[in-house]
C-alpha cells in the first residue's frame, strides 16, 4: 500500500487555486458589458474603477477563503471550521451588487442602453459554485446560505435595482409569457416523467419475472435511447398526423403531426428506460433469503411486495427516477422545436433573433431545473447515507 | 548479505522501526516475525526501497542501496507478496517472463527461462504457461507469483507472507515444496509471517519483532532452546520442545544394527518410518503405538538403522528454559 | 459471445442501411434535401462528432490520469463532484451557452461537444483507475516498473473496458448534441430535420431523421462489437 508521508500540514491546493483563479477574474475580467442600444458592439466595464465598496466586497470574500486555505490541515478539519461556509457566497454577492451598480449608472434612465452580464459574473458565479462544493458543511447550514442569497437576489429583484441590466429588462418584457412556457416545461417534464415511471416499472417488473420481455424489452428502449432525440421527435411526427388525419376524433384531443403528442411520447420512452433499468436491478438483487423469511412468516404476496420488495428496491427505482428526470428537462428543451413549447421556446427564439438575453431567459433556468431536481431528488439517498 | 544499520521509519508521530539492526547471511532462509504492528512488513519493503527508511541504512553486498536507482534495484531482487498480484491481462507465461522482458533479455532466453522456472514450482509451462491469471486456483496463483519473481534468477528474494492467503491444506503442501526449491536454489530470502509454526518450518534464522524494535535474532534452533525474554517463550509457543523436534529428521538420531533382544518385533517394513520423519511425527507415532523403538526405512523401504524413544526424549529435555 | 453476436448483427444491419442510404440516395424518392447530398451531410456530421469526441478522449483521459496520480489526488473529490454535476447540464444547454461565449457556426458546436464529451470519459476511467486492485499496482513496483510503465502496461490496459464504455456514451450523446447543432448553425444532419419542420417539408424531415437515427446505432454497434473483442478475460 502507497504510504503517504505525512509531514508538516499543507495548503488545501483546490481552495487556493480556486481563490487565486477568483481573485483573478476579478482584475483581468469584465464584470459587465455596455452598449449605447441594440445595434452598436458592447465596450467592457471592470468592477475596479467603478465601484470601489463592491470591489473590496469581492476581493474580501477570495481573499479570506484564501486564507481558509492556507491555514494548517488540523484546524481546517475542525468542526468550528464549518463556518468558513459563510465566506463562500460573499464574492458572489458582491458581484451582483456591483452590476447592479454599474447597470443603474450606466443605463438607468435610458431604456434604448444595454448592459450585459460578462465574463467575470460568470466565472465568479461558477467559482462560488464550486468553492460550496469543496468547503465541508452540514446540509442545513448550506440550504440556509443559499436560500438567504436567493432571498437577497429575488428581494433586489423585486425592488427593481437590478432593472438596469438588459437580462432583467427582457424578462419583463415578456410578460406573462415566460411563466406560461416555464410552467409548460414543468408539466411536459413531470408528465414525460410520470409516463415514463408508469412504463418503466412496469417494463422492468416484466422483464425481471421473464426472459423475452428482458431482451425484448430493453433492446427496444436502448435502441429508442441511442436515435437522437431530435430524429426522434421528427420520426414521431409524420405518423401522428397521417394518424390526425385519418381519425379526426384524435385533433380533438389535441394531437395534429407537430405538438404536444409526439413529444410526451418521446419525452416518456426516454424516460423509461433508467427507470426500467434500475427497476430491473433492483428486483434482481433481492436477497432470496428475505423473501424466504417473509413467505415463511406467513406473509402473503401483496404483504411480501409492500413490507420487503417496495422498501428494498424503492432507493434504485428513485435513482432511476432522478437520472430520468433530469434528462428529461433537457430533452423538454428540444421539444420546442417542434411546437410543444417550454423553456426552449426562448431558447430557439433568442437564437434565431441573436438576442443573447433572450437566449439566457431560456437555458439558465433550465440548468437551473436540472440541479434542483438532482439535488431534491437525491436528498434521500444522501441523507441515508450520511446517517448510515 | 543483507545488512540493516539502526533503521528507523516513523509514521507521523508514531514510529514503526525504531533503530532497526540486522545481519542477513547470504544463502539462508531468514524470517521476520513478529505480531500485527511489529514493522515486519515494512522492515521487509526497505530493502527494495518501496518504503524509504527516516534514519540509518541499509547495504546489501557491502552498497547501499540508496546509490541504485530504485527500479533497478527492484530488478535484482525477487518479491513475492500475499495477494500474489498477477496481471490479469497477460497470460501465466507472460507474468513469469515480467523482469527477464525489463532486463532486456533476449526473446528465446526469456522463453527457456520461463519453461524452466514454471518448471521448478511444479506447473508446466507447456499446460500452465497460456492460461489466464482468474483460471488458476489460489495455490497455482501463488506459484506462478513465486516463479515470477525468481524468473531473472536474483539473489535475494523479499516475500511477504506469501502463503497466508492459500487454503491450510495447499499452504503445507506450497511450504513444503517451497523448502525443496530454497534447498536446491539456496536463495537469500527475507520471509515475513506471523505464523509461528511457519517460521519454525521455513526459517534457517528467526528475526522477532515486538512494536518495531528487535527482540531476538538468531539461528531458530537457537531461539527455541534458549529464548532471550518472557516475550519470546510467550510468542514461540508453550510447546517449544515440540516445535524444537520438527525441525530435527528421524535419521539424525538413527542408531545402527538391531536391538538386542527385540522380541516379538512387528514385520519391520510395515512398522517402519521414513527416515525423512521429523521427530515430532515420531513422537506422535511412539503415543500411539505405545512401542519405544521404531524401524527407519529409506525410498525403497530398505531399512536403515533405529529410532529410540530414548533418545528422541533426551534431544527434547535438553532445551533450557526462558 | 452472445452479446458480441448482437453487436455484430446490429452493426451489419445498420451500418448496411445507412450505406444504402447515403451512397445511393437516388433509389429514395423521399431523399430531396436539396442543400447537400446525404453523404455530404453524413460526412459533416461525422467530421464534428469524429473530432469533437477525440479532444474529449484526450482531454478526459488525461484528466483522470493526472488526478489519480499521486501528486493530483487532492483534486480528485472535486473533480469527481464536477463530472457528476456537469452531468445533470442538459447537453443542449452546453452548446446553446457556447453561442454568446463563441458566436456561431461549427467551431462553438465543436467546443460545445468536446467539453460535453469529456465527462463520461473522465468519469469512467477515473472510476477504472481507482478499481486497479492495490495488490497489481504494488507487485509492479516491486518488480521493478517505472510508474509511467505501470500506468501504460497494467493500469490502463485494465481499464479499458470502462473507458471503452464511457467514449461509447460520449460519442452517442454527441451525435444527438450535434444534431441540434444545426440551430447554431453547425450544419450536419440537423439541417434537414430543421428545414423540415419549419417548411413542413416531410421528405427532408424523414431524410434527416432516418440517417442521424442510422448514424448513431451503427457507431453504437460498432462500439459494442469492439467491447466485445476485448472481453476475453476478467480480472482477479
Amino acid at each position: 500500500m502507497a504510504q503517504p508521508e505525512t509531514g508538516p500540514a499543507r495548503v488545501d491546493p483546490v481552495l487556493a487555486t480556486l481563490a487565486g483563479l477568483g481573485l483573478a477574474s476579478l482584475f483581468l475580467l469584465p464584470l459587465c458589458q455596455y452598449a449605447a442600444n441594440r445595434i452598436v458592439a458592447g465596450r467592457d466595464c471592470y468592477l475596479l474603477p467603478a465601484s470601489r465598496p463592491w470591489t473590496l466586497g469581492l476581493m474580501v470574500g477570495w481573499l479570506s477563503l484564501a486564507g481558509f486555505a492556507c491555514l494548517p490541515a488540523d484546524l481546517r478539519a475542525r468542526p468550528a471550521a464549518r463556518w468558513a461556509w459563510l465566506l463562500v457566497p460573499l464574492p458572489l454577492l458582491a458581484a451582483m451588487a456591483g452590476a447592479a451598480r454599474i447597470a443603474g449608472s450606466l443605463a438607468g434612465g435610458d431604456p434604448v442602453a444595454r448592459v450585459t452580464l460578462a465574463s467575470g459574473f460568470w466565472m465568479t458565479l461558477l467559482g462560488t459554485l464550486v468553492a460550496g462544493i469543496s468547503l465541508p458543511s452540514r446540509p442545513l447550514s448550506r440550504a440556509l446560505v443559499w436560500l438567504t442569497v436567493l432571498g437577497l437576489g429575488g428581494a433586489g429583484l423585486a425592488a427593481g435595482s437590478f432593472d438596469a441590466l438588459s437580462l432583467v429588462r427582457e424578462a419583463r418584457s415578456l410578460g406573462p409569457a415566460f411563466g406560461q412556457e416555464f410552467v409548460q416545461h414543468l408539466r411536459l417534464t413531470g408528465a414525460a416523467v410520470g409516463a415514463g415511471t408508469l412504463l418503466g416499472l412496469a417494463l422492468g417488473i416484466l422483464a425481471h419475472r421473464s426472459r423475452p420481455w428482458r431482451l425484448g424489452g430493453f433492446l427496444t428502449l436502448n435502441f429508442l435511447q441511442t436515435v437522437p432525440s431530435l430524429a426522434l421527435f421528427g420520426l414521431l411526427i409524420m405518423p401522428l398526423a397521417w394518424l390526425s388525419a385519418r381519425y379526426p376524433v384524435l385533433r380533438d384531443w389535441g394531437v395534429k403531426g407537430i405538438g404536444t403528442a409526439p413529444a410526451l411520447i418521446a419525452l416518456s420512452l426516454y424516460a423509461a428506460l433508467p427507470i426500467a433499468r434500475n427497476t430491473l436491478t433492483a428486483l434482481d438483487e433481492l436477497p432470496e433469503a428475505v423473501l424466504d423469511a417473509g413467505r415463511g412468516m406467513g406473509m402473503s404476496g401483496l404483504q411480501l411486495g409492500w413490507h420487503v420488495v417496495v422498501p428494498l428496491a424503492w432507493p434504485a427505482v428513485l435513482a432511476g427516477i432522478r437520472v430520468a428526470t433530469v434528462q428529461t428537462v433537457g430533452n423538454t428543451v428540444v421539444a420546442a422545436l417542434i411546437g410543444a413549447g417550454g423553456l426552449g421556446t426562448f431558447i430557439f427564439q433568442g437564437l434565431g433573433q441573436t438576442a443573447m438575453d433572450l437566449v439566457l431567459l431560456g437555458t439558465l433556468p433550465v440548468v437551473a431545473l436540472a440541479l434542483a431536481a438532482d439535488q431534491i431528488l437525491g436528498l434521500p439517498a444522501r441523507s441515508r447515507r450520511a446517517s448510515a | 548479505m543483507i545488512t540493516f544499520e539502526a533503521v528507523t521509519r516513523r509514521y507521523g508521530a508514531m514510529t514503526a522501526l525504531d533503530a532497526v539492526s540486522l545481519t542477513v547471511p547470504d544463502h539462508q532462509l531468514c524470517v521476520l516475525l513478529g505480531p500485527s504492528g511489529s514493522g515486519k512488513s515494512t522492515l521487509l519493503r526497505l530493502v527494495n526501497r518501496l518504503l524509504e527508511a527516516h534514519a540509518g541504512r541499509i547495504l546489501v553486498d557491502g552498497r547501499d542501496i540508496r546509490s541504485y536507482r530504485a527500479e533497478l534495484l527492484r530488478r535484482t531482487i525477487g518479491y513475492v507478496i500475499q495477494n500474489v498480484g498477477l496481471f490479469p491481462h497477460w497470460k501465466v507465461a507472460d507474468n513469469v517472463a515480467t523482469v527477464p522482458r525489463l532486463l532486456d533479455w533476449e526473446r528465446p532466453r526469456i522463453r527457456a527461462r520461463v519453461a524452466e522456472v514454471l518448471d521448478l514450482v511444479g506447473l508446466p509451462a507447456g499446460i500452465y504457461g497460456g492460461r489466464y491469471p482468474h483460471e488458476l486456483s489460489g495455490g497455482e496463483a501463488q506459484r506462478v507469483g513465486v516463479a515470477r519473481a525468481l524468473a531473472s534468477d536474483p539473489p535475494i528474494l523479499l516475500m511477504d507472507e506469501p502463503f497466508s492467503a492459500v487454503d491450510p491444506l495447499g499452504r503445507q503442501r506450497i511450504q513444503g515444496e517451497f523448502l525443496e526449491i530454497q534447498r536446491r536454489l539456496r536463495k537469500t530470502v527475507v520471509f515475513v509471517t506471523h505464523d509461528v509454526d511457519e517460521a519454525i518450518r521455513l526459517g534457517d534464522r528467526i528475526a522477532l519483532l515486538k512494536d518495531g524494535r528487535l527482540v531476538q535474532h538468531d539461528r531458530t534452533e537457537v531461539l527455541l532452546e534458549r529464548p532471550a525474554t518472557p516475550f519470546v517463550a510467550e510468542f514461540l509457543g508453550r510447546d517449544r520442545a515440540l516445535k524444537r523436534l520438527s525441525r530435527v529428521q528421524a535419521r539424525a538420531l538413527a542408531r545402527a544394527g538391531d536391538p538386542p533382544g527385540s522380541a516379538g518385533a512387528a514385520p519391520l517394513a510395515a512398522g517402519a518410518l521414513p527416515e525423512t520423519t521429523d521427530l515430532r511425527l515420531a513422537l506422535a507415532h511412539f503415543l500411539e503405538s505405545g512401542t519405544d523403538r521404531v524401524a527407519l526405512k529409506d525410498g525403497q523401504d530398505g531399512i536403515t538403522g533405529w529410532l529410540h524413544r530414548q533418545d528422541l526424549e533426551a534431544l527434547a529435555r535438553s532445551g533450557g528454559q526462558a | 459471445m452472445r452479446a458480441a453476436g448482437w453487436s455484430w448483427l446490429a452493426l451489419s444491419g445498420f451500418g448496411s442501411a445507412l450505406a444504402a442510404l447515403t451512397l445511393a440516395p437516388g433509389l429514395w424518392p423521399w431523399v430531396t434535401y436539396p442543400r447537400a447530398t446525404p453523404l455530404e451531410l453524413l460526412g459533416g456530421h461525422l467530421a464534428l462528432v469524429g473530432l469533437s469526441t477525440l479532444a474529449a478522449v484526450v482531454a478526459g483521459l488525461g484528466l483522470a490520469i493526472a488526478v489519480t496520480r499521486p501528486a493530483g489526488r487532492a483534486f480528485l473529490p472535486l473533480a469527481r463532484t464536477l463530472a457528476s454535476a456537469g452531468q445533470t447540464f442538459p447537453p443542449t444547454a452546453v452548446l446553446i451557452l457556447m453561442v454568446p461565449a463563441l458566436g456561431f457556426g461549427r467551431g462553438p458546436a465543436w467546443a460545445a461537444l468536446a467539453l460535453y464529451g469529456v465527462l463520461p470519459v473522465f468519469a469512467n476511467t477515473v472510476e477504472a483507475l481507482l478499481a486497479v486492485p492495490e495488490a497489481i499496482r504494488e507487485a509492479a513496483r516491486g518488480l521493478g516498473f517505472r510508474p509511467a510503465q505501470i500506468l501504460w502496461r497494467v493500469e490502463l490496459p485494465l481499464s479499458r473496458p470502462l473507458i471503452l464504455a464511457g467514449v461509447r456514451t460520449s460519442t452517442v450523446v454527441n451525435v444527438g448534441t450535434a444534431a441540434i447543432g444545426a440551430t447554431v448553425g453547425a450544419g450536419g444532419l440537423g439541417a434537414p430535420i430543421l428545414s423540415g419542420l419549419v417548411t413542413q417539408n416531410n421528405g427532408y424531415l424523414a431524410e434527416g431523421a432516418i440517417l442521424a437515427g442510422l448514424l448513431a446505432l451503427t457507431l453504437d454497434a460498432g462500439f459494442g462489437v469492439l467491447g466485445a473483442a476485448g472481453d476475453v478475460r476478467s480480472s482477479r
